[in-house]
């Protein structure tokens, strides 16, 4: 808990300087932030030299290897701290099985517990002698039975700039799949199953996490070279291209590949006897997709939402660095295996029987290979900040979903359609006084806080800012953000900086108070009216003679009125209040939004009709859109008859069914 | 003077009065149904500058709006709109009664339709058992379907492992598909009882006691010839199926507009709405003849 009350610090601590470089004329920037260099690789802290033996009938893998670590920080280190997260399905006292966390994923009692158990791990202090580290190992904390953060002190501190190197020796039993990891039958899904060492910080100290309901990881970026022995007759997927694949006459019965990758920060495979696959190069990229047999019209589904997002997320983030992407369309008995990102393997889902206009699995699909950004290579601290990666992908995948598929960007189907974009801001809106964006994902009451916040709530801030600042001011800020923050690891004020820089304080400052301050807005029109314009009644001197006007001369054909918006909450957008007169006639008027209300005048030849506040929906973020608009006293609505047809249809065809 | 007709005689050409009176009943409930919906909609939207069309605006922000805005409106609406069906469904008998009354009997030697106030009294005194055949055949039906889901998850969970998902749902489907199969033989067998309790009533000099009205039609209804009740129904439920079909396409292409194309979208469901009460007094004429063959 050392790691959560650091991260709670730091909520003080997120606010803009005032010394800012100023903004740079949007003309001399490139689109998406195309001018900023990109990275080519990781600082590397970590090497795994791993070797993984599977046996599927017992479901567990035996692992030995190579650590490699370098103390790339500026002070000693005189331990480490290892993630040992199978053990997180270990028993109900793990942190991840007692808290009480319903509604989101992982929620059931695996059937067969996980655990992971090093059996030795040695450290090398020259060339013929290794020492043993484990038995000094700190499995737990006092009164915590969780063991999936583990401390190992070091017989000696590692100096900044040097490098150890351990062996290790280990166990994993995987339990059947709870959430991401685990077995079904003959199909292994294999993560979070070797020792792995917590991500070290610039201070010496290391952002370690016991394994949490709600929260997903956080790593250095390294070297992984894994050797992977399954038996023959299996498909494995992972990690990195295969180097070198083993025929099954040179290891009889088996079937062993070596896969490696380097600038990434975890390892993850799969491995099932049933698995079909097909393979393709899109955009320089060898793609494979492993699926279910029976699974091909989903998998075509998925190749082309990657045909689609390589190109796309590559002119907007940055290009994609990797020479593979795995896809990996679990078994449907076992949906929580999928839906889950690692670096170049994703794991996507949907029924089989998904119909082509619900967009279920190019959704999946995307926000899955949106990961490979957002936590891959923008490797924020996903435990500390989940909306970094969560909600940043969200926005990512919903602008994709809505650039690729138009306005029904998550379904298409009996003539509604329905954006994925306003689906985030209709799931985010109910949770707006909840709880804030910006928390670390154990801090969040229910998972469907945490889903709703993190994921929908980000997103539809994101897509607010871009739909009133406009997408190449937006674009361009995540665009630089995702470019000059490759291969590191970004903290909110680093995405906050970004947008000051980009797009400006005022803008900056909206994303800091929606992310940290519960920020909120609504826009509403509080009241309205309307009415024929008369003559001033009364006596009037006029050329020196007196004349008397009475009440009811009213000017023919002329109107005015006004209608008041209101804005509610602690954000503000500039907004259009659009007038509508009752002979058709629509008026714009541009607000600033800045005051807590307007009143707007209204001067027309009918009387005016109806109001709407932002009637392109712009602010997504307005907490209640039914308040957007009013018809004005007197003025007939316009009603709701198609609502009516449609109702009278249905409940024809039903009566029909359950009557005469 | 209302006489039985003979299985020759029976037509729904030929009562196209009875065929308005129950489309009529099925257009007014279903307005009354729709109305709680109806009403909500018009307090939520009814404001909006284009009325309703926001809700099948692009994007669906305003439908989803509506329809999430966890107001308490919503479970009342859904609880009123389900009570309405359901009364809906017992007192819609009474049309039935008087479609089928009208149908199996006819005044004169021309057979010509009986006046709506003979075929309703006919309608009246079968009620009961109407409602007793509706009940005892919705609750197998429901049976069969819930037996039918039973087995056919168990089944995909069974398979899912050994023969692949996609093959397994398939075998689900076509599971699903022979259980709604007996159902809609249930249902066959229920409307031959319904036609011929309908008959009973209407031509009987002196009331019988619900139950042995009940009795008979059920009697007579299993006894026959339900193949061909079967044949005769299957093409018109077919064709029902169909047009709904149609009504689901002209809904997706004409959904959310207005003006014309509302009113276009409009005849087209009440023309397939109509067309189906058709089938039915169709089918119920077939069903006659077979019972009182």
């Amino acid at each position: 808990m050392r790691g959560a009350m650091t991260i709670m610090t730091l909520f003080a601590g997120i606010a803009l300087t005032g010394d800012r470089a100023p903004v740079k004329p949007v003309e001399a920037r490139a689109a998406f932030g195309a001018d900023v260099p990109l990275l080519d690789r990781a600082e590397e802290v970590v090497s795994y030299k791993m070797k993984a033996t599977l046996d599927p009938t017992l479901h567990t893998v035996h692992g030995e290897g190579t650590i490699q670590w370098r103390n790339t920080s500026s002070r000693p280190v005189n331990e480490l701290w290892f993630h040992l997260y199978l053990n997180a399905f270990k028993n109900q006292r793990s942190v991840f099985m007692r808290e009480p966390v319903g509604g989101f994923r992982g929620n059931i009692l695996p059937k067969e517990w996980g655990t992971i158990d090093i059996r030795s791990l040695r450290l090398e202090v020259d060339r013929n002698t290794t020492v043993d580290v484990w038995k000094d190992a700190e499995t737990k904390r006092p009164h915590d039975d969780d063991e999936t953060d583990v401390r190992v002190p070091l017989p000696k501190p590692v100096l900044p700039g040097y490098e150890i190197t351990l062996e290790a020796v280990w166990d994993d039993k995987l339990p059947s799949v709870v959430e991401r990891t685990g077995f079904d039958g003959t199909f292994h899904m294999v993560a979070q199953w070797f020792p792995k060492i917590a991500k070290l910080e610039s201070d010496g100290t290391f952002a370690h996490f016991p394994f949490h309901h709600l929260a997903e990881f956080y790593a250095d970026y390294g070297r992984y070279d894994v050797t992977i022995d399954v038996p023959a007759g299996y498909t494995i997927g992972a990690t990195g291209p295969t180097l070198d694949a083993a025929p099954a006459d040179k290891k009889p019965g088996r079937r062993v590949e070596r896969h490696y990758q380097n600038n990434v920060h975890d390892f993850a495979w799969t491995a099932w006897d049933k698995f079909e696959s097909r393979r393709e190069d899109i955009a320089g990229v060898a793609v494979e997709i492993l699926f279910p047999p029976g699974y091909g019209g989903h998998a075509e589904r998925e190749l082309a939402t990657i045909r689609f997002a390589l190109p796309h997320y590559g002119e907007r983030y940055g290009k994609y660095p990797y020479e593979v992407l795995t896809l990996v369309h679990p078994p449907s008995t076992v949906p929580e295996a999928g839906g889950m990102e690692y670096p170049t393997l994703i794991t996507t889902g949907g029924s089989w029987a998904t119909p082509n206009g619900v967009y279920l699995p190019e959704l999946v699909t995307i926000h899955e290979f949106g990961h490979q950004y957002f936590y891959g290579l923008i490797a924020t601290n996903e435990v500390a900040w989940p909306f970094l990666d969560e909600g940043l992908n969200s926005f990512a995948e919903a602008q994709a979903m809505a650039q690729w598929k138009g306005k029904g960007s998550f379904t298409s189907f009996l003539g509604l359609s329905i954006g994925d974009a306003e689906g985030h801001a209709e799931r985010a809106r109910h949770f707006t006084h909840d709880d804030r964006v910006a928390q670390p994902a154990f801090t969040f009451g229910t998972g469907n806080a945490y889903g709703s916040i993190v994921y929908s709530r980000t997103a539809t801030i994101l897509e607010t800012m871009r739909r009133v600042y406009g997408d190449d001011k937006v674009g361009r800020a995540l665009g630089v953000y995702a470019r000059r923050f490759r291969f590191k690891h970004p903290t909110p004020s680093d995405l906050i900086e970004t947008f000051n820089w980009e797009i400006g304080t005022e803008a900056a400052e909206t994303l800091r108070s929606a992310l940290f301050d519960k920020g909120w807005v609504d826009y509403t029109i509080t009241a309205m009216s309307s009415f024929a314009v008369h003559d001033a009644a009364g006596i009037f001197d006029v050329a020196g003679k007196r004349e008397t006007v009475p009440a009811d001369k009213t000017k023919p054909g002329k109107y005015e009125g006004w209608v008041l918006v209101t804005r509610r909450g602690t954000l503000s957008f500039p907004v259009q209040v659009e007038l509508v007169a009752a002979d058709g006639k629509r008026t714009r008027v541009d607000w600033d939004g800045a005051s807590e209300s307007t009143r707007i005048p209204y001067a027309g030849d009918s009387p005016l009709r109806a109001a709407i506040v932002d009637p392109d929906s712009r602010v997504l973020l307005d907490q209640d859109p039914t308040n957007d608009y009013a018809t004005a006293p007197g003025q007939s609505a316009a009603g709701v008859s198609r609502v009516t047809e449609r109702a009278t249809w249905w409940a024809e065809v039903l009566g029909g069914a359950l009557g005469p | 003077m209302i006489r039985a007709l003979a299985p020759d005689e029976i037509f729904a050409r030929k009562r196209p009065r009875a065929i308005i009176v129950v489309y009529v009943w099925q257009l007014l409930w279903a307005i009354l149904v729709a109305a709680p919906a109806s009403g909500w909609a018009k307090s939520v939207i009814g404001g909006h500058p284009d009325g309703d069309a926001a809700l099948f605006a692009p994007g669906g922000r305003f439908l989803m709006a509506w329809l999430g805005g966890g107001d308490a409106t919503l479970p009342v609406v859904f609880r009123t709109t389900t009570l309405l069906l359901l009364a809906g469904a017992v007192l819609s008998q009474i049309p039935l009664g008087i479609l089928i009354a009208s149908l199996a009997t006819g005044d004169g030697e021309a057979g010509r339709a009986p006046k709506i106030g003979s075929a309703l009294r006919s309608a009246a005194g079968s009620f009961l058992p109407l409602g007793g055949i509706l009940a005892l055949a919705g609750s197998i039906e429901g049976l069969v379907i819930a037996g039918g889901v039973f087995a056919a998850g168990g089944l995909d969970r069974l398979l899912s492992d050994r023969i692949g998902d996609a093959r397994s749902f398939i075998v689900m489907i076509v599971v699903m598909v022979l259980f709604g199969a007996v159902a809609c033989v249930i249902g066959v067998v229920a409307d031959l009882a319904r036609a011929a309790i309908v008959r009973d009533v209407a031509l009987a000099d002196a009331p019988s006691s619900v139950w042995s009205v009940l009795a008979r039609g059920i009697r007579q209804s299993v006894r026959a010839r339900i193949g061909r009740a079967i044949l005769e129904w299957l093409p018109r439920a077919a064709i029902g199926i169909a047009l709904l079909a149609l009504g689901a396409l002209a809904s997706e292409a004409l959904g959310g507009k207005g003006g014309l194309a509302l009113v276009a979208l409009t005849i087209v469901h009440q023309s397939i709405v109509a067309l189906r009460v058709v089938l039915r007094t169709s089918w119920l004429a077939r069903a006659l003849r077979i019972v009182g063959a």
